[in-house]
């Protein structure tokens, strides 16, 4: 059964698997009549609906400001037991529209705050969600906001594909921390051999979202660092921190003119690797770099860089090059 | 296809093929190999054979004076040497976009406005070989420089590489009835918006590139009106940097000057 990612409005990214019951919010939903990708769903009776389109409606000048407005947490005269009655017995969208009439401030808000306040109860109440392909960029990303230390975001692992010229007749060496994200992403691509030399308490849990399953994929093999025998094209070597030893051992595994990154979450690793390949000699064209990506709102009258994103902004540390020979 | 015949695959370079010629970190020229033909540059003169004789060592020039290297072709290298014909595209946002878009082998991709091809490499990348790149440039020269390039690199089974304003002309075409990819650099591209839908596969992605927030915001609302879901709007960069070393210790700094901080915004939306 495939994967998908469940992105509740306004609340978790998870990954889960596309049938029966699955928990969005404080509701469950069953989606075993099917669902589609990329669409805005509410759960009304335990089971999917469309939502209406969320596109914003509000124009014009601003109207109203917060000279008069206190936040004392005594507008919503509608209390909580309330409020969980009113929901279950007449569903989300009366509950959202109850709350407003029970709302001492809201009238006082400018329109886009009214809009804002209805967005976030309507993501609340109605559980409002969407379900996501389970492509190698949205598992990275929600297995990174999930687990940071074990994950890799979306940005560095697009630049590492890049960088180790990753394609359809690539013969990868990988050293993959994420438990397979890495793997996954270029088994995708490639259909040559892809080696795995990750071997501290290896776990491979992120296969299963790309589809994969280790028996059933003889292109994947594992093997211990010492007993590596081939020559790779590429090599990719992910690891939270200190990946030099892993890289000047593994190095000579590399054909001349072979694309190499090393990830690295931590900045000192990264440069003393940098400093070693610049020492040495040992590669052309290296490049040592931070990954920053930021994501925008935008609305009218109201664009702006999100304020808060649950994966920052730094997509981690990569060193690249081209291995010469001597 | 296979590997011997794709130019970014590491293989055993052979006449007519092309490769890098690496002078240094800045200097990158592609050379297509010649038997019999000698090299003249800068650093000397140096026998075609003997480049390509054990890829990425040092070649010694006829004088046995100085040395050269060639390396194997990749879109990042040929991204560094080419001549540009228009703005381009740089690694980050091409990693991004070809990485967002989901571009895999098989894909199905039209990118328009083909400029000076930088993207197109890495696309073409990414699908080969049972994918096809259709991209489309509205200046004529540009095209037409496009669609020699592609062939010189033996990529024209894997790219049709057309002369065509897709403002005027859309992005219908006989080699397709929906792809899984649509890219747009363009100073206008919510004018596409709309058709852009119709020509995508359920599940397809539009990615398009612009550089200022007025026209994100155009963007968007096309993308919204006309059934797009998950729009997403990003920048990513590469932050440069740079080491310097004591007896004592390693230090790592932000390289400054070398910064790029603004190219484009990035908008993806989902059919």
């Amino acid at each position: 059964m495939s994967w998908g990612v469940i992105q509740e409005l306004g609340g978790k990214q998870l990954l889960v698997q596309l049938k029966g019951k699955v928990k969005i919010g404080k509701q469950i939903v069953n989606l075993s009549g099917g669902i589609e990708y990329y669409k805005v769903y509410k759960v009304q009776g335990g089971l999917p609906q469309l939502a209406t389109s969320e596109m914003s409606s509000v124009e014009g000048p601003v109207v109203g400001n917060n000279k008069d407005y206190f936040d004392d947490n005594t507008a919503q005269s509608l209390d909580q037991e309330a409020i969980l009655k009113i929901r279950e017995q007449q569903g989300g969208d009366v509950l959202i529209d109850q709350l407003v009439q029970n709302s001492s401030t809201f009238a006082m808000k400018t329109q886009f705050s009214q809009e804002k306040y209805l967005k976030k109860k309507k993501n609340k109440h109605l559980s409002l969600f969407r379900v996501l392909q389970a492509t190698a960029g949205n598992i990275a990303d929600t297995l990174y906001i999930n687990k940071p230390t074990r994950g890799i975001k979306s940005d560095a692992l697009f630049n590492i594909l890049t960088l180790a010229n990753i394609h359809y007749f690539s013969k990868v060496l990988v050293n993959d921390f994420t438990g397979g994200v890495i793997l996954g992403s270029v088994l995708e691509r490639s259909s040559l051999p892809v080696t795995n030399i990750y071997t501290d308490k290896f776990k491979d849990h992120a296969l299963k979202y790309f589809g994969i399953a280790k028996k059933t994929t003889p292109q994947l093999e594992y093997r211990q660092i010492d007993s590596i025998t081939d020559f790779y094209d590429s090599m990719i070597l992910a690891e939270k921190s200190g990946i030099l030893e892993t890289f000047q051992k593994m190095l000579s595994k590399l054909k001349g003119s072979g694309t190499f990154v090393m990830y690295s979450q931590d900045i000192v690793s990264a440069g003393e690797i940098y400093d070693w390949i610049m020492t040495e000699g040992v590669a052309a064209n290296v490049i040592f770099e931070e990954i920053w990506t930021r994501e925008f709102q935008v609305l009218p009258q109201r664009t702006h860089p999100d304020m808060k994103l649950r994966t920052g902004t730094s997509g981690g540390y990569l060193v690249s090059g081209i291995k010469l020979h001597n | 296809m296979q590997a011997s015949d794709f130019v970014f695959a590491l293989r055993q370079v052979s006449a007519k093929n092309t490769v890098m010629v690496y002078e240094n970190f800045s200097s990158i020229k592609p050379l297509q190999i010649e038997p019999g033909k000698i090299l003249n540059n800068r650093y000397g003169q140096f026998h075609h054979e003997a480049l390509i004789k054990d890829i990425s060592s040092k070649v010694l020039d006829l004088k046995g004076q100085s040395f050269i290297r060639c390396l194997s072709p990749t879109p990042e290298l040929w991204t560094k040497a080419l001549h540009m014909r228009t703005q381009i595209l740089y690694r980050p946002d091409i990693s991004m976009i070809v990485g967002s878009l989901n571009i895999k082998p098989g894909s199905i991709v039209i990118e328009a406005g083909t400029g000076s091809a930088s993207l197109s490499m890495a696309l073409i990348r990414a699908l080969v070989p049972s994918g096809k790149l259709f991209t489309f440039e509205f200046n004529e020269t540009r095209a037409q420089q496009a669609k020699d390039e592609f062939e010189s690199l033996g990529l024209s089974p894997n790219v049709v590489s057309e002369h065509r304003d897709v403002i005027e002309k859309g992005l219908k075409h006989e080699g397709y009835t929906s792809v899984n990819a649509i890219f747009l650099d363009l100073p206008n591209p919510w004018e596409l918006v709309k058709e852009a839908y119709e020509v995508l596969a359920p599940s397809g992605t539009l990615c398009t590139f612009s550089p200022c927030i007025e026209q994100v915001q155009r963007n968007c609302e096309a993308m919204e009106k006309h059934g797009f879901g998950y729009i997403r709007t990003i920048e990513t960069l590469s932050r440069p940097l740079t080491i310097k070393k004591t007896e004592q210790k390693l230090g790592i700094y932000h390289d400054a000057p070398e910064e790029r901080l603004h190219t484009g915004y990035l908008t993806f939306a989902h059919k």
